[in-house]
């Protein structure tokens, strides 16, 4: 043994096993982003779920840079326009202040702390909202810059050399050909690019001993990651969710990521994160409203009015958001409770609807209901089945399912029996437009083709524009056509060209009787049932597919529910459902159609191949259709501040930005029979899954209402709440200034972080008022309230979201009668904030 | 970043809200356009018609005008600034109308500066934006340039002649002396290249992308072609100076090929778009250089209505599929090109060749090209028919507007300035064709430093000196 051995210091590098996991946690800042090509809701604050709702909006403000809420003005002026009730808010900050008696204790003579916060609440003058300073970041433009070029999908003709070296590695190997980059970092940059590891999870173990020592390394890579959200998520889609082989050529991980910015950091060239500007104090300001001498006053009360007054804006807009729940959901429970003993219908409906539980359909099926002796259900719009779908015009398969499931069959689309010679036709005319794209986009490239390509194409431009700006329905007609007739002659196979099966037959059996199981629809059904998905019809929209089907991964529903039909059809699978109890009439013809929530026509799908016995019926469901779409057109025309004829006029016009209001206003999820929420008008605001708790004994059917679609309700009711917070850091800002970057998603302006979230003119309405109230999701179910304890008591996440306050949850207890709200984990019990009767 | 206000308290209406500018400016729009026959009509008869090129570039910016205008009522509806936005809009197409009809150079000078401050203040539409701001900066600046220049030019000119007369003005430039004329037409064509954008002064537009996709669709087909416009209203001046063709041709031959490369590497549509109008805008110019009037006059409103269409379809972008980055067949580009190059050197030399030998040819070799294409993909005779028949329509209607811009120009091409020249530029375009299609077969990336310093091209500096929040 050499004793004379220096003594030596334990290595600071980190393992790179020990920042890989560092790397995976970082990671979690960010949810993985879907591509605007099939969005996806997501909540921004996924990685904070594990915190209580108000301390994970508090920490991710600080990370992201963010508002915690909508500014005062903004609730003012929504409290002002009757969206929020002031007993509400006066409730919420009687809360805040620990109960009545706290709230009326006097600070003052005739003044009481409940006063105070009021004044603050409504009066006081406020802190100019505050602004987000990215854009003004070179190294965040740096960044940006190369993501883009990296994973580009499409658009450019001429893509970045040695990407199959992966992210870090391929633009390390650019930087020393970038001016930008040598302007940015300098003489030392030079220097890292030479000695710094190619490895990036060697480079962060180095920049991390650099930068941080060992103080807290997982801290400095997740703040790390919050500076570009975007192209961070995009990132870990990438890695967690694409087919394998559309992101092959452009290997990248969140690693990469990190390692760029640790090598900017080395450089110096990242600056040090902007503490936030310190509030005025609005103590002052109190004094003087209530003519308060502040030097009078008792040290009690001196210090209970600066608590008051050091209420921040983001606790303030908290009490505001709060009130805005209560004021739904005061008005929406009592009548749940009332409904409760509604006593179902006996007689055999002339048919049976069942609509995805997206927002939009409620409204239509109320609509749909009162033309004529129709029942109509609610159900996660992808129809259970775990698919994906091959077509040949689509390029790579979609995945028409929730994203937090995995195809576990993969369907291709092939012709319509009888329709071959159409098909070919139809085929043919989508190659040859295909075609004549790809050479007007080699033309217009080409330094011999490009000049004659503007010259020989610009007249016929010229009248293409002058069509779909004023005659755009007429434009729109051909493409329409096309697409109709491909509906007509193409529908995905539940089998293979060589005869194998894609499912077996029990699992067809377990599909088509799930819809019995979780919706609690019987049996006995009518003559005509009808699955109808939904999609949207809006032009030149990069935001189309976030008005599409979520439950299908952000794409219309038609196919799964022509999938399903087939299945619901099959005689074969009608016996094997019988054997397990659910025998389906003979006389019973399933019917798969989509509804288009943009127009609120409703496409019904293989029409040749309903009997003959069932036309009439079909006939004059199709009329009730057309009826309710007439119907649910002028209910919401208003809203859109247009004309209901302006509606089908939009959905054709390439330059309505806003052609509906997609899922903007969700509050609720409600889980029971129709009949229960059939009386209420829930305005478009509510997800509907048809339950009935008593064919549900084990509670395993509310299990998976809970935790499938509802957890997909959640991310949809988070992303429009934070989107419409902070549009700019949790919503995509101004869409008229967007960029598209092909395939994945937009920037704006000239470049800059991947664009996450929903426009502002998906949530504010053109006044700049929030169409959309920011609030959190209110689940109403009915059922036994011991039921329901044991469904989230027994499940992790149903506990974190409710226990954490991510969803709030009412259980309506049909035996009681009694509306229960959940308590949540750290709710003190005192206040009264506990499980108990929301009507007293 | 946009760092709109959305959370403005509603303003008592204002009285421009009151007047609904969307409509008016709209409406507006569509009835001086549809008036426009009646006008030069009237002008005929009262004997001061008004020019054929001023009728073009009129009908042109009216009817990319009124269609963005009309585009915006829909796309612009939640727009905070609204009825600026449309006013400025009315504003601009109204500055373009004045300096292209008016023949007095006080009138023609204002409402070319005016033009040009419009423009920067629609790219700088969101004033709450730091980059908008910057970039609207940027084209103010820019513009600031290129304005001067003008300005020298009208001034020294009009200061020779003795009149504010333009027509006047002009003619009586072939009596100035040759220095001067050369020294009147380098400015013009600086002007020119500002706001054409040509390198160096393709800055402005390539981060001009701050402003609403309407503006920009409007800029890319009626604003900056105005240079275009510029050297086509002194064409004498320019004929007078061949130096200042030598520049034009020079300056518009690097912008070509420079514009092409930058939209080649774009990974986002809007930028991409705009390489591409630097590369139109230069082969503009550099045709006007070689004496292509009318050719050029054709590819201004060419361009202006295909780029216009590409904009504001720009939010189709976001389906374009994966790796089906297309192009010509390299192979039917390899034989295609020299063919061409040896007809061009045929007419050359054979003395028949005109100024617009270049844009004709390159014309003839991409329908000659596509056609190829066509011909040797496996597709079905059907759809080759169609594909063909397009073709042929397109053809045919390019042959149209070429014609029409020859009635409407006094002088449609001048001679060829130098034949060499004529046939090392063809030779350049088609060699870079074949280049480009057999690299873009091949899948094989450029050079990393072209590469890169493509990209870079025109980025707009990040942190402006004393920008920072």
């Amino acid at each position: 043994m050499n004793m004379h051995s220096p003594l030596v210091a334990t290595d600071p590098l980190l393992t790179r096993t020990e920042v890989a996991g560092l790397v995976a946690l970082a990671a979690r800042t960010v949810p993985p982003m879907w591509p605007l090509e099939s969005a996806i809701a997501v909540n921004p604050l996924a990685g904070f779920e594990d915190r209580p709702f108000s301390e994970a909006v508090r920490a991710a403000a600080e990370l992201f840079g963010a508002r915690e809420s909508l500014p005062l003005e903004v609730w003012r002026g929504l409290l002002d326009r009757g969206r929020i009730e002031e007993s509400a808010l006066r409730d919420a900050a009687i809360r805040a202040l620990g109960g009545t008696y706290k709230a009326m204790a006097n600070i003052a003579p005739g003044v009481m702390a409940i006063d105070v916060l009021m004044a603050r609440l409504l009066e006081a003058e406020t802190a100019k909202p505050m602004a987000s300073g990215e854009g003004s970041d070179p190294a965040a433009a740096f960044i940006a810059k190369w993501c883009a070029a990296f994973f580009d999908q499409a658009i450019s003709a001429s893509p970045m050399p040695h990407r199959d070296l992966g992210l870090y590695r391929a633009v390390l190997t650019l930087a020393r050909h970038d001016a930008e980059y040598a302007k940015l970092t300098g003489e030392a940059g030079q220097t890292l690019l030479l000695t710094v590891p190619r490895d990036p999870y060697e480079a962060i173990a180095e920049g991390l001993a650099e930068c941080v020592g060992d103080s807290d390394p997982l801290g400095h890579l997740s703040a790390h990651v919050a500076r570009l959200p975007g192209w961070a998520g995009h990132i870990r889609w990438r890695a967690e969710h694409a087919d394998r082989e559309r992101v092959a050529h452009a290997p990248a991980g969140i690693a990469d990521l990190l390692a760029l910015w640790l090598l900017l950091e080395r450089t110096g060239a990242v600056p040090e994160r902007e503490e936030r500007s310190a509030r005025g104090n609005p103590v002052r300001w109190l004094a003087r409203h209530f003519g308060l001498d502040l030097e009078g006053l008792d040290p009690a009360k001196a210090n209970r009015l600066a608590d008051i007054a050091s209420l921040d804006e983001g606790s303030l807009g908290g009490l505001f958001m709060q009130a805005a729940e209560w004021t739904y959901a005061n008005a929406l429970v009592p009548k749940l409770q009332h409904a409760t003993r509604v006593e179902p219908t006996a007689a055999r409906p002339d048919a049976q609807l069942v609509f995805c539980i997206d927002v939009r359909s409620e409204p239509f099926r109320r609509q749909i209901e009162r033309t004529g002796s129709y029942e109509t259900f609610g159900y996660a719009g992808f129809f259970g089945l775990p698919i994906a779908l091959h077509s040949e015009r689509a390029g790579h398969r979609k995945r028409l399912l929730p994203v937090l499931l995995s195809p576990q069959h993969d369907v291709t689309e092939g012709v319509v029996a009888g329709k071959a010679d159409e098909a070919n036709q139809v085929a043919a005319h989508d190659l040859r437009s295909v075609q004549t794209a790809s050479l007007f986009n080699a033309a217009k490239l080409g330094t011999g083709s490009a000049f004659a390509t503007a010259e020989a194409t610009g007249p016929l431009a010229g009248l293409a524009m002058m069509a779909r700006t004023l005659a755009p329905r007429l434009a729109e007609r051909s493409r329409a056509r096309q697409e109709q007739r491909r509906q007509q002659v193409f529908e995905p196979k539940l089998v293979y060209q060589t005869d194998s099966d894609i499912f077996s037959l029990a699992e067809k059996i377990g599909y088509a009787s799930a819809l019995f199981h979780l919706t609690g629809m019987k049996a006995e059904t009518a003559r005509l049932v009808v699955l109808a998905g939904h999609g949207a019809s809006a032009v030149n929209n990069p935001y189309a597919t976030a008005l599409d089907c979520g439950a299908c991964g952000g794409h219309a529903g038609g196919a799964n529910a022509r999938v399903l039909v087939a299945m619901l059809n099959d005689p074969e699978v009608r016996q094997g459902m019988a054997a397990q109890g659910v025998a389906i009439p003979h006389d019973t013809w399933f019917l798969a159609a989509q509804h288009d929530t943009t127009t609120d026509e409703v496409t019904i799908f293989d029409r040749c191949r309903v009997p003959e016995s069932h036309l009439a019926e079909l006939a004059t469901v199709e009329r009730d259709l057309k009826a309710a779409g007439k119907a649910n057109r002028e209910r919401r025309a208003p809203l859109l501040n247009r004309t209901p004829e302006d509606l089908l006029i939009g959905a054709a016009h390439w330059g309505e930005i806003r052609p509906e209001w997609g899922l903007a206003g969700n509050a609720a999820f409600l889980v029971g029979p129709r009949n229960w929420s059939k009386d209420i008008d829930l305005e478009g605001r509510a997800f509907l899954h048809s339950y009935n708790w008593e064919t549900d004994p084990s509670g395993e059917a509310l299990t998976t209402i809970l935790t499938a679609p509802m957890v997909v309700a959640q991310w949809i009711s988070c992303q429009y709440l934070f989107s419409t917070i902070d549009n700019q850091r949790y919503g995509a800002g101004d869409k008229v200034t967007q960029n598209v970057l092909g395939g994945i998603g937009v920037v704006q302006g000239n470049g800059g972080d991947l664009k996450v979230g929903l426009p502002c003119q998906s949530l504010f309405t053109d006044m700049g008022e929030p169409f959309h109230v920011p609030q959190r999701l209110l689940t109403v179910v009915q059922a036994p309230l011991e039921l329901v304890e044991a469904v989230v008591t027994g499940n992790d996440i149903l506990a974190r979201l409710f226990g954490k306050g991510w969803v709030q949850l009412v259980v309506v207890d049909p035996q009681t009668g009694k509306a229960l709200r959940w308590r949540e984990d750290d709710a003190d019990e005192q206040d009264g904030y506990t499980i108990r009767s929301i009507t007293c | 970043m946009g760092l709109r206000k959305e959370f403005d308290v509603p303003q008592p209406m204002s009285f421009s809200a009151r007047l609904d500018t969307p409509k008016i400016v709209t409406l507006a729009l569509w009835g001086v356009l549809g008036s426009l026959p009646i006008v030069v009509l009237i002008s005929r008869i009262a004997g001061v018609p008004i020019e054929g090129l001023a009728i073009i570039i009129s009908a042109l910016t009216l009817f990319a005008g009124a269609l963005v205008a009309t585009y915006s009522n829909r796309y612009m509806r939640s727009d905070a600034r609204s009825a600026r936005f449309f006013g400025s809009l009315g504003a601009l197409v109204a500055c373009v109308l004045l300096f292209v009809l008016t023949n007095n150079a006080i009138l023609f000078a204002l409402a070319w500066v005016a033009s040009g401050l419009l423009l920067a203040g629609l790219i700088g539409h969101n004033e709450e934006w730091i980059e908008a701001r910057a970039a609207a900066e940027r084209s103010r600046r820019t513009f600031l340039v290129g304005d001067l220049t003008v300005l020298g030019a009208l001034g020294l000119l009009c200061w020779h002649a003795g009149t504010l007369r333009l027509d006047v003005a002009i003619a009586a430039s072939s009596a100035m002396p040759e220095a001067l004329v050369s020294a009147i037409a380098l400015l013009l064509l600086a002007g020119a290249a500002a706001r054409c954008a040509l390198p160096p002064f393709s800055g402005w537009l390539l981060s001009s992308m701050t402003a609403p996709t309407p503006i920009s669709a409007l800029m890319h087909a009626g604003l900056v072609n105005a240079g275009g416009f510029l050297l086509l209203r002194f064409t004498p001046v320019l004929e007078a100076a061949p130096a200042a063709r030598y520049a034009a041709i020079a300056l518009g031959f690097i912008a070509a090929l420079w514009g092409i490369g930058i939209m080649a590497v774009r990974p986002d549509i809007k930028r991409s778009l705009a390489g591409s109008t630097v590369s139109q805008m230069g082969f503009m110019i550099m045709s006007l250089g070689l004496g292509a009037y009318a050719a050029a006059l054709w590819h201004i409103v060419a361009h202006g209505l295909f780029k216009a269409w590409l904009f504001l379809n720009a939010g189709s972008a976001i389906g374009v599929q994966a790796d089906r980055r297309p192009a010509l067949d390299s192979r039917v580009v390899t034989v295609i090109a020299p063919t061409t190059l040896a007809i061009g050197c045929v007419l050359a030399l054979s003395g028949s060749a005109r100024g617009d030998l270049v844009p004709l040819l390159l014309a003839a070799a991409t329908g000659a090209a596509t056609l190829g294409t066509i011909l040797i993909e496996k597709v079905g005779s059907a759809s080759r028919l169609t594909i063909a028949a397009i073709l042929a329509g397109l053809a045919l209607l390019h042959v149209l507007g070429f014609e029409l811009a020859q009635a409407a120009l006094p002088i449609a091409h001048a001679a060829m300035l130098s034949t060499s020249l004529a046939i090392f530029i063809l030779a350049t375009f088609l060699g870079g064709w074949v280049w480009q299609s057999r690299r873009i077969a091949s899948r094989s990336p450029l050079p990393a430093p072209l590469y890169v310093r493509l990209l870079n091209a025109g980025t707009l500096s990040p942190a402006l000196p004393g920008e920072r929040p």
